[in-house]
C-alpha cells in the first residue's frame, strides 16, 4: 500500500483538526479518509470519498456522523462493519483500514501534544 | 433468452435526468416499472459528481460558477462527469438484478457493453476496461456507475461523441495520485471522442442509432419504443427538488 498524500489542517481558532489520506492502489478506485477531530479530541466525523461504488451507502453515509473515542480498535470495527455492510466495490478495504490506522496514530500524537 | 426493454430517448436538465433514473430504479424494484434503456442528453450541459465525491475535491467551482454550468450529485458512485450537450449522450439500464451478472465486476462489464459495441459499430477499436470505463487505444470515451436497490439495478454512464475536451478538463478537477497512477499528467491525456479517434465529425442522430444497436447486441435485448408511466413521471416529480437542492449537491462539500 503507498499513502500518496498527507495532510493535516489544523484549525486553530476552533482548535479542531483534520487529518486526510489519499489512497489509489491499482485496479481500485480512488478513496479519500478525512477524519475531523474536536478540541477535546473526539472523532466528530470520519469520511470516506472518492469515486467507489457501494450497493448501500447508508452506514458510509452515517461515518459521517459518528461521534468516537480515539480508539484505533473501536474505530476499525465501526469502520469494518460499516464497509461490510455497504457492499462496496472498488474500494480497497485492508488498504483503507491501514491507511485509517495510520491516520488514528497522527490523531493520538497530535492530542497528546495538545 | 432475449431480454426485452423499454426504450426512451430523452432530453433535459441535470434535475429531471438524476431523478428519472432514480424513480425508475425505485419502481422497478417495486416490479411496478419495466426493464428499461434510456439515452438522454442533458440539456444545459451539466457536471454530475459521484454520490461518495466531494464537490470541491472533483469540480472547479470556480470555473463553473463562471460558466454557470449546473453540478448535481448522482445516487450511483463513480466519478465526475462533464456532460456536453453537444457532445455526449447519457445512457442508463435499469433492470432486474436477476438478469445481469451477479458479481459486480461481470454486472459492470454486461451493462457497458452496449457503448462499447455502439463505438465498434461506428468504427472505433473499443474496449471494456474494468473497473467501469470505455477505452479507445487506452484512453477513455465512457464511463459507467451502478447503484442497487432490492432486486433493481440502475447503470448509467457516459458515451462522449464529440465533448469539448478543453471544457471538460476546466471543469474536472482530478487529485494527481490518481493521474500520476495512470502516468499521465492531465485529464487531457487520459479521455478521446469519438470523433477524434475516429478523425471525422459525428451526429447526435447516428450515435443514438449505433447505441440502440450496441445494446440489442450486448444485451441480447429487443427494444420497444414507449413514454414513462404516470407513475413514474410523478416520482419523478417529487425527486426533482433533492437534485436540485444545496444540501444534496453539497452533502459532502
Amino acid at each position: 500500500m503507498e499513502i500518496f498524500v498527507k495532510r493535516v489542517d489544523i484549525f486553530e481558532a476552533l482548535k479542531m483538526f483534520s487529518i486526510v489520506k489519499l489512497l489509489k492502489s491499482p485496479g481500485t478506485k480512488l478513496v479519500v479518509i478525512k477524519i475531523d477531530v474536536s478540541d477535546e479530541c473526539l472523532i466528530t466525523s470520519i469520511r470516506l470519498e472518492g469515486d467507489y461504488f457501494a450497493s448501500n451507502p447508508q452506514p458510509i453515509d452515517d461515518l459521517m456522523r459518528t461521534k468516537l473515542s480515539i480508539d484505533q480498535l473501536r474505530v476499525a470495527k465501526t469502520v469494518s462493519e460499516a464497509l461490510k455492510k455497504a457492499d462496496v466495490y472498488g474500494m480497497p478495504i485492508p488498504e483503507v483500514l491501514s491507511a485509517l490506522k495510520v491516520a488514528l496514530k497522527e490523531v493520538q500524537e497530535i492530542c497528546a501534544r495538545k | 433468452m432475449r431480454l426485452k426493454l423499454r426504450l426512451i430517448i430523452d432530453e433535459g436538465n441535470g434535475s429531471k435526468q438524476m431523478a428519472i433514473d432514480e424513480a425508475l430504479l425505485y419502481l422497478r424494484a417495486l416490479r411496478r416499472a419495466p426493464d428499461t434503456l434510456r439515452l438522454y442528453i442533458f440539456k444545459p450541459s451539466t457536471i454530475t459528481i459521484g454520490y461518495f465525491q466531494s464537490v470541491a475535491d472533483s469540480v472547479n467551482l470556480d470555473y463553473v460558477e463562471l460558466r454557470k454550468i449546473p453540478v448535481i450529485r448522482r445516487i450511483t458512485g463513480g466519478g465526475s462527469v462533464y456532460h456536453d450537450f453537444g457532445g455526449e449522450v447519457t445512457y442508463s439500464i435499469i433492470i432486474g438484478k436477476d438478469e445481469i451478472p451477479k458479481s459486480y465486476p461481470e454486472a459492470f462489464k454486461f451493462l457497458a457493453m452496449g457503448v462499447i459495441e455502439a463505438a465498434r459499430y461506428l468504427g472505433a477499436k473499443a474496449e471494456f476496461k474494468p473497473l467501469n470505463d470505455g477505452v479507445i487505444n487506452g484512453r477513455k470515451f465512457s464511463g459507467s456507475a451502478q447503484v442497487r436497490k432490492l432486486n433493481a439495478v440502475l447503470q448509467h454512464g457516459t458515451f462522449m461523441y464529440g465533448t469539448d475536451v478543453d471544457t471538460l478538463a476546466k471543469c474536472l478537477k482530478v487529485p494527481g495520485v490518481k493521474l500520476s497512477s495512470k502516468l499521465i499528467k492531465s485529464i487531457k491525456e487520459r479521455v478521446i471522442t469519438l470523433s477524434t479517434a475516429l478523425g471525422h465529425e459525428l451526429e447526435r442522430g447516428e450515435i443514438i442509432k449505433a447505441l440502440i444497436k450496441g445494446f440489442s447486441k450486448a444485451l441480447n435485448a429487443e427494444f420497444y419504443e414507449d413514454s414513462y408511466s404516470r407513475e413514474e413521471l410523478a416520482l419523478a416529480n417529487s425527486l426533482k427538488w433533492k437534485y436540485s437542492s444545496r444540501e444534496w449537491t453539497y452533502l459532502r462539500p
